[in-house]
């Protein structure tokens, strides 16, 4: 267990520059989650962690140990691969024990500890199978089993999950955090699955570009993105934005015309922003923004509602039922300290990556 | 790790020794082709531009282009490269069509299909020398069994190894037998990877049997169908064993291809600068029309 | 059963099916022809010679091994045989093991101008063996080496290591690269990943093409033909001389003898890896 430090890293593939100086800190037994679409250069950043990946410019510091140049075998690390990496010619038992065995640890010793990880991850009965002979949630253990026996100073993960079906993802990622939560391992985890990030991680880092559009504990991301990007990623279903100019200090004025009256006024007082609100921050009301309700679709805990607002059209979730029809005229309104609002900047399509 | 080091530039002693680690993979590879292969070719064009000298028995003195006026005069020469091409002309488009046309009727579903595919390799690791004594045998004018089976037909007697073209015939006949099953392992493979749902779409779309062949099959087996003649063209200029050992270019020089005119030329002539002319020359020709070929080939894979 | 309109599919069945009968019998008969041959061969060379020549041709007769016997107690066609077999295996291996790295290192390793020597090596396969055969016997001959087991498998390295090299490299490119990340990770050097993960997890790519760089050498003739003269003369060159022999008229119970003993055991290699061989040729035909 160790800290990792990123210092001003670059990375350059020839002339082409996708990793623009990122500078990370990450404590002792914290778990971070990389998270951005994909080309924003997370599996490139872990790479390099890792050794895989020569690094430009800059520094990576594991402990208080310098391992820029150094080889991956020489970090005393472990990955986890999305499609798990297992060496098919060998054993369960031997997969896991065979970092061990390269550090010429003693074959008891191997064998105690094999052991001990395969009852942690429940692996317990398929020490002597083949991977080809394991299910995909088995496969995705051993390869975590691989890496936990090892004790190592840092876990790295690259999207381990997105290999997996909806209800086994959902399993397996309880289980990373119970791991977690009782290996205390010092972790960095990619993934494009904001959820899994915001449900996993200590700290999540949204990557975008090539740089770190902004990092923070999940719940802070969540009420104060400090951009459209980061906004339109974290939380599901996405934000609402609505682009237009600011008149008369609190009337926001849309492409097409249409007033819309905001609760409060933009402290910052910019003309041009960009306005967000998150489906369930609407309230239904007898005045306020008016839309027309396309489609209900009711799941019974709550209700999202599609409706058109100005042309565009928004989402709106209600706890609960509600009786709002399609084709029903609906106000809506926003509880002051929820609107947020942004530098007007293009809107990420991010929300269509999903795969759920 | 001390500090000075951390400030001297990236891609310090480590990645040096990584370098060397890395080209260890491709070294052996690289000194021995250049021992067995690039050096022959350079010694093969310092020949060609060379006296031959007996005595020494290597490169005499540069001559210029002499050998390759002599050779270029030698109607011999040019009458052996017209027997190759009669001989690709005839045996590639037979084996292709014949191949893919036999893949057709194997891949019919059912149960021998898996051994009839593996029946199908014996042929092709005949050793060629083999296949061409088996096929002299099979094909003698007086006690072979083909003749005997067109006999009873009332068919011949044909005189295969006497009469110019039926020896041409002969050498395509055997080089298809041998090289024929090579393309069918290519073909059913192929057409087993085809999509389904393309012609079962083309079935709602009403067409026939042929529209079906002609407009959905053929454009989607196209890459494959010319890459299979890249390959085969690779191994089919090469032809030398199968005429030694059936026609042995006979009768007369109507099936003398023309690896086997060099082979004889240098080898039976002691002619080696002469050779060693010729041979660059056919190189050089092999060289262009592959890469007409692959450029062709590339084409029609972008195409579609 | 009996009603009318289940009259139709049946009958539309019955068409397909006489049309699918057609091909599979068309298949079963186009395979026997082109087995014909080898099944003839193996027939003529259990005859006597009374019984090769004659027509109507014999199918059934008394078999014998006397032209077996006669020929493998001869001291030549055994020593040939070795010949043949330390030569196939010998450039066989060296290739093998020579190929497969290049093969690995053009697939996996990022080499400076690696991909450029790639290339060249695949376009020599479009050099005539002849351009070669000709320096390689003059130099052979100047440096004291024709009628040498190692002279015939450094040649045969012209052609095996770039085929070797082509088509382990489309193997090695489908492997999964985490595999030796992973390995690398877990302690192996580039060197450990690959004796320790990769070249385990390949073996039945390796072997078959081991196997089948040693039928390419088994049957080759001309760099035999050129290169050897008594001590180290191989199969096919004594299979070349029985066939071309015109003094003694057609030796066909020779030629039947020596052909079988020569193509039996590389069918039989090449059946055990028939399945491997078929992947890889379609591979070869649509990727490469």
């Amino acid at each position: 267990m160790s800290t990792l430090d990123i210092k001003d890293v670059h990375k350059a593939y020839g002339s082409v520059q996708v990793i623009h100086g990122i500078t990370l800190n990450i404590k002792d037994g914290e778990f971070v989650a990389l998270v951005g679409p994909s080309g924003c250069g997370k599996s490139t950043l872990l790479r390099m962690i890792a050794g895989l990946e020569e690094v430009t410019q800059g520094e990576i510091d594991i402990g208080e140990r310098e391992v820029t140049d150094l080889p991956p075998k020489a970090r005393d690390i472990a990955m986890v691969f999305q499609n798990y990496a297992l060496y098919p010619h060998m054993t369960v038992r031997d997969n896991m024990g065979f970092a061990l065995k390269q550090r010429r640890t003693p074959k008891s010793e191997i064998r105690q500890r094999v052991d001990e990880a395969a009852k942690i991850l429940g692996l317990e009965d398929l020490l002597t199978r083949k991977p080809r002979a394991l299910s995909g949630g088995q496969r995705q253990r051993v390869a975590m089993g691989r890496a936990i026996v090892r004790n190592p100073n840092v876990f790295l993960f690259d999207e381990p999950l997105s290999n997996l079906d909806a209800k086994l993802r959902v399993q397996m990622r309880s289980e990373i955090k119970e791991l977690h939560q009782r290996l205390g391992t010092t972790t960095v985890y990619v993934t494009h699955d904001q959820i899994e990030a915001m449900t996993l991680a200590d700290r999540v880092v949204v990557m975008n570009g090539g740089v770190i559009e902004q990092e923070g504990p999940p719940l802070e991301l969540y009420d104060h993105p400090k951009s459209v990007f980061v906004a339109a990623f974290i939380g599901s279903p996405p934000m609402n934005f609505f682009e237009g100019t600011v008149e008369q200090g609190n009337v926001l004025r849309l492409e097409d015309g249409t007033q819309l009256q905001l609760p409060v006024s933009d402290p910052k007082g910019r003309t041009e922003i960009t306005v967000g609100v998150r489906p369930e921050h609407f309230e239904l009301a007898d005045t306020g923004w008016p839309a027309t309700v396309s489609v209900v679709e009711a799941t019974g805990s709550e209700t999202q509602i599609t409706a058109r607002l100005a042309g565009k059209m928004i989402r709106v979730l209600v706890r609960g039922r509600t009786d709002v029809q399609a084709g029903q005229d609906i106000h809506l309104t926003v509880k002051p300290e929820l609107i947020h609002m942004f530098d007007p900047a293009p809107i990420p399509d991010v929300a269509l990556e999903e795969d759920h | 790790m001390s500090k000075d080091t951390s400030k001297a530039p990236r891609r310090g002693r480590t990645q040096w020794g990584d370098l060397a680690v890395r080209w260890s993979f491709m070294l052996p590879t690289i000194v021995l082709l250049i021992l067995v292969l690039a050096y022959p070719i350079w010694y093969t064009i310092e020949i060609s531009f060379s006296s031959f000298d007996m005595m020494t028995f290597g490169a005499g003195e540069w001559v210029g282009w002499e050998n390759y006026a002599w050779v270029v005069d030698d109607y011999r020469f040019w009458e052996s490269l017209w027997v190759t091409l009669v001989y690709l002309i005839w045996a590639l488009p037979i084996q292709i069509i014949l191949g893919f046309g036999i893949a057709y009727m194997i891949n019919a579903p059912w149960r021998g299909r898996g051994l009839l595919r593996a029946l199908f390799i014996i042929p092709m690791v005949v050793a060629p020398v083999v296949a061409g004594g088996i096929w002299r045998m099979l094909l003698d004018p007086i006690w072979g069994v083909i003749n005997w089976v067109f006999g009873l037909v009332g068919l011949g007697p044909f005189d295969w190894f006497g009469d110019p073209n039926l020896a041409m015939a002969t050498i395509v006949i055997i080089d298809t037998w041998r090289w024929t099953p090579f393309i069918v392992l290519i073909a059913t493979a192929a057409l087993l990877a085809l999509p389904r749902d393309v012609f079962e779409a083309a079935k709602i779309d009403g067409a026939g049997r042929w529209a079906t062949l002609w407009s959905v099959a053929l454009p989607l087996l196209a890459p494959v169908i010319a890459a299979t003649f890249v390959i085969r063209w690779l191994g089919a200029v090469k032809m030398f064993d199968i005429v030694l050992a059936s026609t042995l270019g006979g009768p007369g020089k109507s099936t003398s291809v023309i690896n086997l005119f060099i082979y004889e030329e240098a080898f039976r002539s002691l002619n080696f600068a002469e050779s060693a002319a010729m041979a660059m020359i056919v190189l050089v020709l092999t060289m262009l029309l592959t890469g007409v070929f692959l450029i062709g080939s590339r084409k029609l894979e972008t195409m579609h | 059963m009996t009603s009318s309109n289940t009259n139709a599919p049946k009958i539309r069945r019955r068409r397909r099916s006489f049309s699918h009968g057609a091909r599979i019998a068309g298949a079963i008969f186009v395979s026997l022809l082109f087995l014909f041959p080898v099944f003839w061969m193996i027939l003529t060379s259990f005859k006597t010679q009374v019984d090769i020549f004659t027509t109507p041709p014999k199918l059934f007769f008394e078999a014998t091994t006397a032209t077996y016997v006669e020929y493998f107690s001869r001291a030549d066609i055994p020593q040939r045989l070795l010949n043949t077999v330390i030569v196939a295996t010998g450039a066989g291996i060296l290739s093998i093991v020579v190929g497969t790295l290049s093969g690995y290192a053009l697939a996996r390793i990022r080499l400076r101008g690696a991909a450029t020597f790639g290339v060249l090596i695949l376009m020599s396969r479009g050099v005539p063996p002849i351009a070669l055969a000709v320096p390689m016997f003059l130099v052979a001959r100047n440096m004291g080496l024709t009628d040498k087991h190692i002279t015939l498998i450094l040649a045969y390295c012209t052609f095996l290591i770039p085929y070797v090299m082509w088509l382990m490299r489309s193997f090695f490119v489908s492997l999964p690269k985490e595999l030796e990340e992973s390995a690398m990770i877990d302690g192996c050097s580039r060197f450990g990943a690959f004796f320790k993960i990769i070249v385990p997890i390949s073996m039945p790519g390796i072997l078959s093409t081991l196997i089948f760089s040693i039928i390419l050498a088994w049957e080759e003739l001309l760099f035999a033909l050129v290169l050897t003269s008594r001590d180290a003369v191989t199969i096919p060159v004594a299979i070349a001389g029985i066939a071309g022999d015109t003094e003694t008229g057609a030796n066909w119970a020779a030629l039947t003898a020596v052909g079988t003993v020569t193509v039996i055991p590389v069918v039989i290699f090449a059946l055990l890896v028939q399945k491997w061989l078929i992947q890889g040729l379609a591979d070869g035909a649509t990727k490469g």
